[in-house]
């Protein structure tokens, strides 16, 4: 306890506490513009933190990485383009509220939502880190393909009306997931002797591609058609203490179902914001709501994402092992500094520990203000005229998609799954799957293929580990309740018709 | 005119086909531990997907109301499509500035605007991601083939 009042008298410092804000600041807007992920935010501003001690270097980093996450969610919001892969889902939801004229809303939900989710995070990672980081050790190849399996099981809950297209989409997912070498033998698959495909496609430009290019096409199309170019009309009505009741319950379960998945490496914000969104759908009253504006789709996403911040970095701090992408370059900055993360860390250095745990709980409180003073300046995007904002949508795309590697062959990418996005459209086949089923494709995959030869060709894993087995029932269930939510959605809409 | 219901589907099974042709074609690991080999996940995906847009085709069959759609790609369309493509060639031969303020005039022009606010605000916008980019964050962008 005295270490977490010595680090928040350290977050407050006025040596510490400006550098949290700009940190904050510079991974909202990061966060924000399409292709700049919250990892390369952290990424970018590492090299500033070299010069300077270990407490404010790794306060601002961790600044960045939770700004970061709730950063792409304003972008996914306002222009239906998530600005991380972490917000894909923040779109179903977040868009379709500012659409129908509640943007500031919609923002105040995902601060909220976010805020709460990060800070439900930080205090089990205070908690409970060991006990997490034990569990997470558990893990072997067969549970991580059972999670990848139950992950998949997602794409029928996001499938709009029709779960078959949902399911094509995720099968074309799974394709391109495969493209590269492969991940056991390193045989070359539908590489074609293209060097660039060797090291398969890149998650950045096909989430670009799907979502913000496709989105511009979309939006050229209207206006080629000389459709009125409106701007939706929207008011500056942020949450209402009764919204705020109504989304608590969803928020704090996402936050901890968040910081549970962010606890195992490997698993990361965009599977976390998706399995929340699939959770909250699953037990909602009223399930059709969800993509077409729902508060407890938005709030779950954004606290299933922002939960992933705290979760993340409990094998870290505890075994040294990164939870996911951002973590990963957090363990470069500590070893920068001189430390060693791991068990040993605890012990010989729980300023530093206590002084990240501090400096999150400030840093969510941060984000949580920035978010609400925002709401008036972020809206203006709305008003923007579309004839000049679909343009910017374009460039901000296109060099998004070639910031991720200096690589024009990403930029095609982006264009090749932007056409995709735009023809899926038409036929009414969801974009989401896709995404999903890339993030979880490879994983599905190797994890199949290692644990099938841990047990020499068998496939008694599947129901001889606990935890695998848990996922696999987990999974089942997720597709039996969504298929019979499906069918009393069509009941009831032909009893209406 | 084809039906896009049946239209993609269709082709989906065709590139479907082509990638099981395509699995037969792979190396031959110089070292096999794994019960399956890097053919059998793609194999299975493909299979499935053949076996989706069957079921899709056949359900738009069955469908008892057709309404009239408009085609897959039209002629609307067709300018994003161009306007974007144009301008990846261009940002690859001059790099993003110039490309970048020549597309967003172009555009701006194309759609007969008027007002030299939307010019001004097309040119700041340009100049401001340039500067943000290249300056403050140190992100490298598109500088082009024929010069910098």
């Amino acid at each position: 306890m005295e270490y977490l009042l010595n680090g928040f008298a350290s977050a407050f410092s006025l040596a510490v506490f400006p550098i949290l804000v700009f940190g904050v600041l510079g991974g909202v807007i990061l966060g924000a513009l399409p292709g700049l992920t919250a990892t390369m935010g952290v990424a970018i501003l590492l090299p500033f933190t070299f010069s300077m001690d270990p407490t404010p270097a790794l306060v601002m980093l961790i600044g960045v990485y939770i700004g970061g996450i709730y950063g792409g969610s304003i972008a996914a919001i306002l222009l239906k383009t998530p600005g991380t892969p972490a917000s894909a889902a923040t779109v179903l939801d977040g868009h379709s509220m500012a659409i129908k004229g509640q943007a500031a809303k919609a923002l105040s939900i995902a601060a909220v939502a976010s805020f709460i989710g990060g800070l439900i995070s930080t205090i089990v990672l205070i908690a409970v880190s060991p006990m997490l980081a034990d569990f997470a050790l558990r893990f072997n190849a067969p549970e991580y393909f059972a999670l990848a399996l139950f992950g998949l099981t997602i794409i029928a809950s996001v499938s709009a009306e029709n779960i078959m297209k949902g399911l094509l989409a995720g099968t074309i997912g799974l394709l391109v997931s495969m493209v590269g070498l492969d991940p056991i033998s390193s045989v070359p698959r539908f590489t074609f002797g293209i060097q660039d495909l060797y090291s398969g496609i890149n998650i950045i430009p096909v989430l670009i591609g799907l979502f913000a290019i496709s989105e511009g096409l979309n939006q050229l199309e209207k206006l080629a058609s000389n459709q009125k170019d409106t701007a939706p009309k929207f008011d500056y009505k942020v949450l209402s203490f009764s919204d705020f009741k109504k989304i608590l319950p969803t928020t704090i379960k996402s936050g901890l179902i968040g910081t549970s998945i962010g606890s195992v490496p490997g698993a990361g914000a965009d599977i976390s914001a998706f399995a929340c969104y699939n959770e909250a759908k699953r037990v909602a009253k009223n399930p059709e709501e969800f993509g077409k504006g729902s508060m407890h789709g938005l709030a779950a996403a954004e606290a299933g994402n922002n939960g992933v911040t705290g979760g993340s970095l409990v094998p870290l701090l505890t075994l040294g092992v990164p939870g996911d992408a951002v973590a990963a370059v957090l363990l470069g900055a500590l070893v920068v500094q001189g430390l060693t993360p791991g068990p040993l860390l605890f012990s010989q250095n729980p300023e530093i520990v206590y002084g990240i745990f501090s400096s999150m709980i400030v840093a969510n409180i941060v984000m949580l203000i920035v978010g609400f003073l925002g709401i008036r300046f972020f809206c203006r995007i709305i008003e923007v005229p579309k004839i000049i904002i679909i343009p910017i949508i374009i460039f901000l795309s296109i060099i998004g998609a070639y910031a991720i590697n200096n690589s024009m062959f990403d930029v095609g990418i982006a264009l090749t799954f932007g056409l995709l996005g735009f023809i899926l459209n038409k036929l009414d086949i969801p974009s989401s799957p896709i995404l999903l089923a890339i993030i979880l494709g490879p994983m599905a995959e190797t994890n199949l293929r290692k644990s099938l030869i841990l047990y020499e060709g068998s496939w008694s894993f599947l129901y001889d580990r606990p935890i695998a087995l848990a996922f696999i029932l987990f999974a089942i269930f997720s597709v039996y309740s969504t298929m019979k939510l499906k069918k009393k959605q069509k009941q009831n809409s032909q009893k209406h018709n | 005119m084809i039906n896009r219901h049946i239209f993609f589907p269709s082709l989906v099974i065709i590139l479907s086909l082509l990638v099981l042709v395509g699995i037969t074609q792979f190396q031959l690991p110089s070292y096999q531990a794994a019960p399956v080999g890097a053919g059998f996940f793609p194999a299975v995906i493909a299979i499935i997907q053949i076996l989706i847009c069957g079921v899709l085709i056949i359900q738009h069959k069955n469908k008892k109301s057709h309404k009239k759609e408009e085609p897959l790609i039209s002629k609307k369309s067709i300018f994003g499509i161009v306007y974007l493509i144009g301008y990846t060639i261009l940002i690859t031969l001059i790099g993003y500035l110039f490309a970048s303020l020549i597309s967003f005039t172009f555009y701006l022009v194309y759609f007969k605007i008027k007002k030299p606010l939307y010019y001004a605000i097309a040119w700041i916008f340009v100049f401001t991601i340039y500067y943000v980019f290249g300056e403050v964050f140190y992100i490298a962008l598109p500088e082009g083939l024929l010069f910098y």
